[in-house]
C-alpha cells in the first residue's frame, strides 16, 4: 500500500519501505512464505490450515486471525511443508 | 489455475459423475421401471452423460483468481448448463408425465451436482488436515 509494507507482530505493527519480495528473499530461511500477492506469512505462527471456497486455503494464526492462501501459492506451501524449502 | 490443473479437476469430476449418475439411474429405474431389462450397451449411458456434463463445466475455468461472488455465480451457471444438457439428452419414457419427469430429473441432477461438490470439499478437508499435520511437524523440529 503506497509503496509501504506493514509488519504485524503479536502486539505491534511496523511500517517499512522495503518491498515484499525483498522481505521474502530476506526471510525465506526463517520459514516465512508468500501466501498471496500481498502477504508474507510466518509458518511458525500458524496453528492450522483450513479449506476455503474458490480453491483457496485459509491459514489460522495462533492469535486467531485468518489469512487467505491463494491458489497460486498453494504449491509453494506444500513444498515448504514437505521440507523442500 | 493452469490448464493442466483444470483438466485434472475435470477428470476428477467426470469419475464422480459416472458413479453418481449410475446410482441415480439405478434408483430412478427401480422407482419408475423396475421390470425393465437392460442390455450391455446401457452401461455406456452414465459415461456418455458424464462426459457431456463435464463439457459445460469449462465455464468455470479461470486464469485470474475470481472473487467468491464470481465463483458462486459461475457454479450456478455451470449447474444450469448441466441441467440443460442432461434434459436435452434424456427423453422421458412412455407412460410418464413429461413435466413430472423433468422436475424429478432436475432435482436428481441438482442432488448429484451438490454431492459432487461435497465430495470435492471433503477431499479438500483431507488435504487441509494433511497440511496442518505437516505444519505441526515442521514447527516441532
Amino acid at each position: 500500500m503506497d509503496n509501504k509494507a506493514f509488519i504485524y507482530t503479536k502486539s505491534k505493527v511496523y511500517e517499512t519501505r522495503q518491498k515484499l519480495y525483498e522481505l521474502e528473499e530476506m526471510l525465506k530461511e526463517k520459514h516465512f512464505l508468500r501466501v498471496s500477492k500481498s502477504t508474507l506469512l510466518n509458518l511458525m505462527k500458524v496453528s492450522a490450515i483450513k479449506p476455503a471456497l474458490n480453491s483457496r486455503f485459509t491459514a489460522v494464526l495462533q492469535s486467531g486471525e485468518q489469512v487467505v492462501i491463494t491458489r497460486k501459492y498453494v504449491p509453494a506451501l506444500k513444498k515448504a511443508l514437505k521440507g523442500d524449502s | 489455475m493452469t490448464v493442466k490443473e483444470f483438466i485434472i479437476s475435470r477428470v476428477q469430476i467426470f469419475f464422480f459423475l459416472v458413479t453418481l449418475i449410475l446410482t441415480a439411474s439405478a434408483v430412478m429405474g427401480l422407482v419408475y421401471q423396475p421390470d425393465m431389462e437392460l442390455r450391455y450397451y446401457h452401461f455406456f449411458s452414465p459415461i456418455l452423460i458424464a462426459a457431456c456434463c463435464v463439457l459445460p463445466t469449462c465455464v468455470t475455468y479461470y486464469k485470474k483468481e475470481p472473487t467468491v461472488r464470481q465463483y458462486i455465480i459461475r457454479q450456478i451457471i455451470e449447474l444450469i448448463l448441466i441441467e440443460l444438457v442432461v434434459m436435452f439428452l434424456i427423453t422421458p419414457p412412455e407412460g410418464i408425465e413429461k413435466l413430472l419427469f423433468y422436475l424429478v430429473l432436475g432435482a436428481v441432477i441438482a442432488v448429484i451436482y451438490i454431492l459432487t461438490m461435497v465430495m470435492m470439499w471433503l477431499q479438500k478437508v483431507q488435504q487441509s488436515k494433511k497440511l496442518t499435520e505437516q505444519l505441526h511437524h515442521l514447527q516441532s523440529l
